[in-house]
């Protein structure tokens, strides 16, 4: 008789396992090593369009979630590193398309205030 | 115990109950960031622009929406419907900084024109007031070679002018000698002879407006001496009434008589004598100086 509670206990636990793994309740798995390169790999991306002038809050949150995710692996969390390397990469994806368009927008001004200046250089010669 | 089907009302209450010992018990069904996140997405796709140009980051950002929205509806745990809350907000500030940067590309195109518009406008101002300043350069120039020419001329016609006057250059300036011939014989009558040269000098003395004439009288040695300087003097006298009645302002000229004084001939001849019996008119230079007269 124990025995058979025991198996069904077993049984219980294993479709309750299974129905939070379908729930998405897991914490195991593989480590997140796909991810983190993807998120590494967006930061540099990010670097390169000069996020560290222009969007540094948004590439300095992408920079600490990939170092969280990278303890949290240490520490055997996969399922945690997992969602910080996507966060990380998802934040690094915004740093750089943010750092684009500000360096755009500069160039924008930049060029608003030469033609503004060639304007009164033409008035001036008209005089 | 053993053959009980494992799916009878018993087994799942244990298993429901398992499951919610295990944390896992059915969400709310709304989440606060996801609603969030959800408002933030609806308002980017709303704008034409971002719609336009970041058509895949909006669909990446609704994507992890959906996932999110799946998962509250499941009943998973508020964390792991905010993560996707949070991709599906930092995706839709992607597509909404994608739009901006292709306004920002657009403006700078635009500017990129409108500078090149204003460079050119500037150079072809620039070019019409150098031909204009080239075309003032080009009169001015012109005008000065006129004023040239008709200073040239000018002098030309001066020189003709003194020329016909048969004027001679002496160390007291330009001399004009009307013979004794043109007068009465001992008397200071101009004879009508006289009256071409007085015409010529009138002329002159009117193209010339700022010259003045010194006229002098001179006889030979016969007769006293009175008789010869008062002669001498009313003939110079003559001239000058001449030339007043011709127009030309009395204060510029001045008479003297020396009598027999000066004379440029011998008075032992009677050519020497007519010679010396004559009226020499001194003309100054431009700006009316006379030489001084002779004592």
């Amino acid at each position: 008789m124990f025995s058979t509670v025991t198996k069904k206990l077993t049984a219980a636990v294993s479709i309750a396992a299974a129905a939070l793994l379908a729930a998405g309740c897991a914490s195991k798995g593989a480590p997140p090593l796909e991810q983190m390169a993807t998120a590494r790999a967006s930061i540099n991306q990010a670097e390169g369009a000069r996020a560290r002038e222009f969007a540094p809050v948004e590439l300095l949150a992408a920079r600490e979630k990939l170092a969280e995710a990278e303890s949290a692996t240490q520490r055997k969390e996969f399922g945690a590193a997992r969602a910080l390397a996507e966060k990380a990469e998802a934040d690094a994806s915004l740093a750089e398309a943010k750092a684009r368009a500000v360096s755009a927008q500069n160039t924008v001004q930049d060029l608003q205030r030469s033609i503004a200046t060639l304007r009164q250089e033409i008035e001036r010669r008209a005089k | 115990m053993i053959g009980e089907n494992l799916m009878s009302p018993k087994f799942a209450i244990a298993l429901l109950a398992v499951v919610a010992v295990a944390g896992c018990a059915s969400a709310p069904k709304s989440n606060a960031q996801l609603d969030s996140a959800r408002q933030a997405y609806k308002t980017a796709v709303a704008d034409a622009q971002v719609a336009r140009t970041a058509p895949v980051e909006l669909y990446n950002a609704e994507a992890s929406l959906r996932q999110g929205e799946r998962l509250l509806q499941e009943g998973a745990e508020p964390a792991q419907v905010e993560h996707y809350a949070y991709l599906a907000e930092r995706r839709t500030a992607t597509a909404v900084e994608v739009a901006k940067l292709a306004a920002a590309e657009e403006a700078i195109r635009n500017a990129g024109m409108e500078r090149d518009l204003l460079l050119i406008e500037s150079r072809t101002r620039e070019a019409d007031a150098a031909t204009r300043r080239a075309a003032e350069e080009a009169q001015r120039a012109q005008a000065a070679r006129q004023e040239a020419t008709e200073i040239a001329e000018r002098a030309k016609k001066l020189e003709a002018q003194v020329a016909a006057l048969k004027a001679k250059p002496t160390d007291r300036g330009l001399v004009l000698t009307l013979g004794d011939v043109l007068f009465d014989v001992g008397k200071a009558t101009l004879k009508p002879g006289a009256l071409r040269t007085i015409d010529q000098l009138a002329t002159f003395m009117r193209e010339q407006a700022g010259r003045k004439v010194l006229i002098e009288g001179y006889t030979d040695s016969i007769g006293s001496d009175e008789f010869n300087l008062r002669l001498s003097e009313d003939r110079a006298r003559a001239v000058r009434y001449a030339l007043i009645d011709r127009q030309v302002a009395p204060d510029r000229l001045l008479t003297r008589g020396y009598g027999k004084m000066y004379p440029v001939a011998t008075n032992d001849t009677a050519a020497g004598r007519q010679q010396n019996r004559r009226v020499e008119i001194v003309i100054s230079d431009l700006n009316g100086v006379l030489p001084n007269a002779r004592r």
